[in-house]
């Protein structure tokens, strides 16, 4: 790159003095030196931004996702960390040891036990499978190869299977998920879009906005449920606070037992 | 499908998210390391058997594997499908069509097979015939039109095998259809006498197997024979129920006998094919107008009734000569097109002493051999040079009560300048034999237009038409060819790329010459395209010391390689927007685990909050954008490798 030298002229010093033959005339060469200089790490650039998408390509996304969902409930999804793993963490994946680190995420040995202790919620977590279920699929026994076929279909076991369609069909949008179409159409008002806003307003806030709402109904109750979670089984301040009584019964049981203590 | 990286990736990474981590571990091993035994498998996996046999049996379910048990021994070799698993990311699209070309029961037939993988019709029958009447009121009125008993399943099914979107499947369906060939070559090759054999026997010995191969292929279209036979084809039975409207209104009575036993899988090929009709239909919308649109629509579905596929198999390429271009005749089209439409839109009117009538009306018999410049001149020769502008396309549709906009500006060169702009649409005339004329207008504006979608090859029944999809298609390639060097390096860079596409290989002086650019100019882009990889420098030493002022260098363009390697930048693109939608869902895992909860569904109130709705409903909408986009990369993987 720095043939030229410092000279900046055509040739340069160093090209003329040790080469002896000097530059040979070519016919695409037109003098100019190149642009050696580092060029910018992260130049300017215009993010492109997609339009949005039209009525077809709208569909066909809803399509697939609702195609996604119904796979997820079958029996024959399996999957054991699909959320769990960061997908930013560096992945080393050399090897196959590393390969395999990667995937075995979830087991007994790798269980964190500071976070795994079941709790009352986990109950209602749809399971992950690890091994798909094969028991209620009809299996097609001619088109499999015999050595996955005892797998998924023993021999021993050959009662007539029906084959089920899946009772999923219609995708999980936010506002079926909050219940926000419920709430419409036990309500008076008809009208089921216009009205979202006000429900979205009715749906409780966050903890700290609560005083703010006090007054309904509905809010009591959600106060004294967060109440009650706050309480909970250990209180602090109501522990020290209501020491005094405590101690007051203490001392009236045992008099003078400071003594012993 | 060439499987690079990205795209075995990606590949990889759909069936992780559909199908789910086991599968998914198991393809990435089959497509790094090609076929596979199960003991194989268990070594560069490290799964037990069990696994192993489990995630094998759902890749196969779903159609993503091909198996292969040599008749001696029992032990079974595995092989990736990369093709069926890029097809997932189809699925959605193809639905679509599908519901806008047969109807929501098809469409809801089609997706209970994607989700199956494959089924035996007699399951089918019984499972659609108990299914539970949806309680639930989530459907959007669509119910009726679902199939709900086994007669009505029978008539759908039979009209998607009809149509072959749905085909049968045997045991050897899951060989590779490349072994299968190689197989039979084999085989011909022992049965040939003598050791050695002639180039002459040898040619013949490749074309009895590819006879034999296409006999293998087609096999699964027994059934449709069978049908088209007694039912007669499905042509012929959309021209009775006229146009598209056919949902619903099929009278169950008709259900044909179907061999309960015959097992059914979605033919993605032939989806592929409907997914192409769509594409050009789109663009002929885009660039001409809706109606002309719809007539294009009607054209294409008559012609591609009985194309199987996009592209000739290259397998069968030996035996399977590229099939005689389908002719409609104009009386065809009118009769399937849909009444509803109003032919009478979107067309302009001159009068009729400006129209060239010999050159609009020109037949060409013969497809056209290339789709260079001396063709398009030869177009043009015709008495008045400028007749191609006298038949305007005026796609708004909307607006055609204006004065036409287009009529003074767009077009400096026009003969016709002194004609009064205004144009009267006042003759709504629905007789016939107007009908059939306005339409004709739209078959011409689409013969006319700079991507010449159809072509006028005879003048039976008021006109033959056809479509040279290789042509039509070559040009949408290079057309997004184009498009990419155009964003990517500039209109100087895409001049530059047009004129060695066009001129093949050039020295330099001869390229800036051309060009009409400063010689700096063209070094620096060329410099920056070569370091892309578009284009590349060929040395020609003018004599035996190859010195450099000795030697030519010419510049040439390597289309092929750059279709390549697009296509493997596009596969890149499209892993990395769903490495996104994976980011995002462990971004939003708590809340999207949350909604899966089998509790949630009568109590959200009490336990979800605004923030949290908010916060899922921006992620859908996240999700939603990355996969359209995804599916606007496959249109583009789709035109540049499937159509």
């Amino acid at each position: 790159m720095s043939r030229g030298g410092r000279g900046g002229g055509r040739g340069g010093r160093g090209g003329r003095g040790g080469g002896g033959a000097g530059r040979p005339v070519l016919s695409w060469d037109n003098g100019d030196e190149p642009d050696a200089r580092p060029s910018e790490l992260f130049p300017p650039y215009t993010v492109p931004t997609p339009t949005a998408l039209n009525p077809f390509e709208k569909d066909a996304v809803k399509h697939f996702l609702l195609l996604r969902h119904q796979i997820h409930a079958s029996s024959l999804y399996t999957s054991r960390r699909t959320l769990d793993s960061d997908p930013l963490a560096p992945r080393k994946m050399y090897g196959q040891e590393q390969t395999n680190a990667h995937y075995g995420v979830q087991s007994r040995a790798s269980q964190d036990p500071f976070t795994s202790v079941p709790t009352y919620g986990q109950r209602f977590v749809r399971e992950e499978r690890a091994l798909p279920d094969w028991s209620r699929r009809v299996i097609c026994r001619e088109l499999f190869p015999e050595d996955i076929l005892d797998v998924i279909e023993p021999q021993g076991e050959r009662k007539k299977r029906k084959l089920e369609l899946t009772s999923v069909n219609a995708l999980p949008n936010a506002e079926q998920a909050f219940g926000l179409v419920a709430h419409g159409e036990e309500g008076e008002d008809g009208a089921r879009g216009g009205d979202l806003l006000e429900r979205l307003d009715a749906i409780p806030h966050e903890e700290g906005e609560e005083e703010e709402l006090e007054g309904e109904g509905e809010e009591e109750e959600q106060d004294e449920v967060y109440d009650d979670e706050d309480a909970g089984d250990y209180d602090a301040e109501n522990y020290f606070d209501n020491g005094d009584e405590y101690g007051d019964d203490y001392g009236d049981d045992g008099g003078d037992g400071e003594g012993t203590y | 499908m060439l499987v690079t990286k990205h795209a075995a990736e990606l590949c990889a990474l759909l069936v992780n998210d559909l199908y789910g981590e086991l599968p998914s571990r198991i393809l990435i091993a089959l497509l790094t390391k090609g076929r596979s035994t199960i003991p194989q498998l268990v070594q560069q996996t490290s799964l037990n058997p069990r696994h192993l046999r489990n995630g094998l049996g759902v890749l196969f379910h779903q159609n993503l594997l091909y198996a292969r048990t040599e008749p001696g021994s029992k032990t079974t070799t595995y092989e990736a499908n990369p093709d069926a698993c890029y097809n997932l990311i189809r699925s959605g699209k193809i639905l679509e069509v599908l519901e806008q070309r047969f109807g929501a029961a098809e469409r809801d037939l089609v997706q209970t097979l994607m989700l199956l993988g494959h089924a035996r019709i007699q399951d089918l029958g019984q499972a659609f015939s108990t299914r539970a009447p949806q309680a639930n009121g989530e459907t959007n009125g669509t119910h009726s039109m679902l199939i709900g008993s086994e007669s009505r399943l029978r008539s759908v099914l039979a009209r998607l095998l009809q149509a072959e979107i749905v085909e049968a499947v045997r045991a050897d369906t899951f060989r590779n259809p490349a072994e299968v060939l190689d197989e039979y070559k084999q085989e011909m090759a022992k049965a040939s006498p003598g050791d050695r054999i002639s180039n002459k026997d040898k040619i013949v010995n490749d074309e009895k197997a590819a006879e034999r191969y296409i006999a293998f292929r087609d096999n699964g279209k027994a059934i449709k024979r069978q049908l088209d036979q007694t039912r007669g084809s499905y042509a012929k039975r959309r021209k009775l129920q006229n146009g598209h409207s056919t949902n619903g209104d099929i009278d169950d009575d008709d259900a044909p006998h179907l061999n309960p036993n015959i097992i059914v899988r979605v033919n993605y090929e032939k989806c592929l094919v409907e997914l192409r009709n769509h594409r050009l239909v789109a663009f002929a919308s885009d660039s001409i107008g809706e109606t002309t649109a719809s007539v294009y629509r009607t054209l294409l579905d008559l012609t591609t009734a009985h194309m199987s596929r996009c592209r000739i198999d290259p397998l069968a390429a030996v035996k399977e000569p590229e099939p005689a271009p389908i002719t409609v005749t104009t009386l065809d089209i009118f009769d399937h097109l849909d009444e509803s439409i109003d032919v009478s839109r979107g067309i302009g009117k001159v009068s009729g002493d400006k129209i060239d009538t010999s050159s609009v009306e020109k037949v060409k018999m013969e497809v056209p051999q290339s789709d260079d410049e001396s063709d398009i001149e030869s177009d043009d020769d015709g008495p008045i040079p400028n007749g191609r502008s006298n038949i305007r396309p005026r796609g708004n549709t909307g607006q055609h009560n204006d004065d036409d906009p287009f009529s003074e500006s767009d077009n400096d060169t026009r003969t016709n300048g002194q004609r009064p702009s205004r144009v009267t649409f006042d003759d709504t005339s629905t007789n016939r034999a107007a009908r059939i004329e306005q339409m004709r207008q739209h078959l011409l504006l689409l013969k006319d237009s700079k991507h010449r979608f159809i072509r006028h090859c005879g003048t039976q029944g008021r006109g033959q038409w056809t479509v040279d999809f290789r042509l039509l298609m070559a040009r949408f390639r290079d057309a997004e060819m184009d498009a990419v060097i155009e964003q990517s390096f500039g209109r100087h860079g895409l001049r530059l790329t047009r004129i060695l596409r066009e001129r093949g290989k050039l020295d330099e002086k001869m390229l800036y010459s051309s060009a009409l650019m400063k010689k700096g100019d063209v070094q620096g882009k060329m410099l920056a395209m070569q370091m892309a990889g578009l284009v590349d420098i060929q040395e020609v030493p003018r004599d035996t010391n190859r010195l450099a002022n000795r030697t030519l260098f010419f510049w040439h363009f390597d289309g092929e390689k750059t279709q390549a390697q697009l296509l493997d930048d596009v596969y890149k693109a499209m892993l990395r927007c769903m490495q996104t939608l994976q980011v995002e869902r462990h971004k939003e895992r708590n809340i999207l685990s949350f909604v899966e909860r089998k509790d949630v569904q009568g109590k959200e109130e009490e336990v979800m909050t605004a923030e949290h709705y908010n916060k899922y409903n921006s992620h859908l909408e996240v999700q939603d954008r990355l996969l359209g986009q995804v599916m606007r990369l496959d249109d583009m993987v789709s035109v540049l490798r499937d159509f």
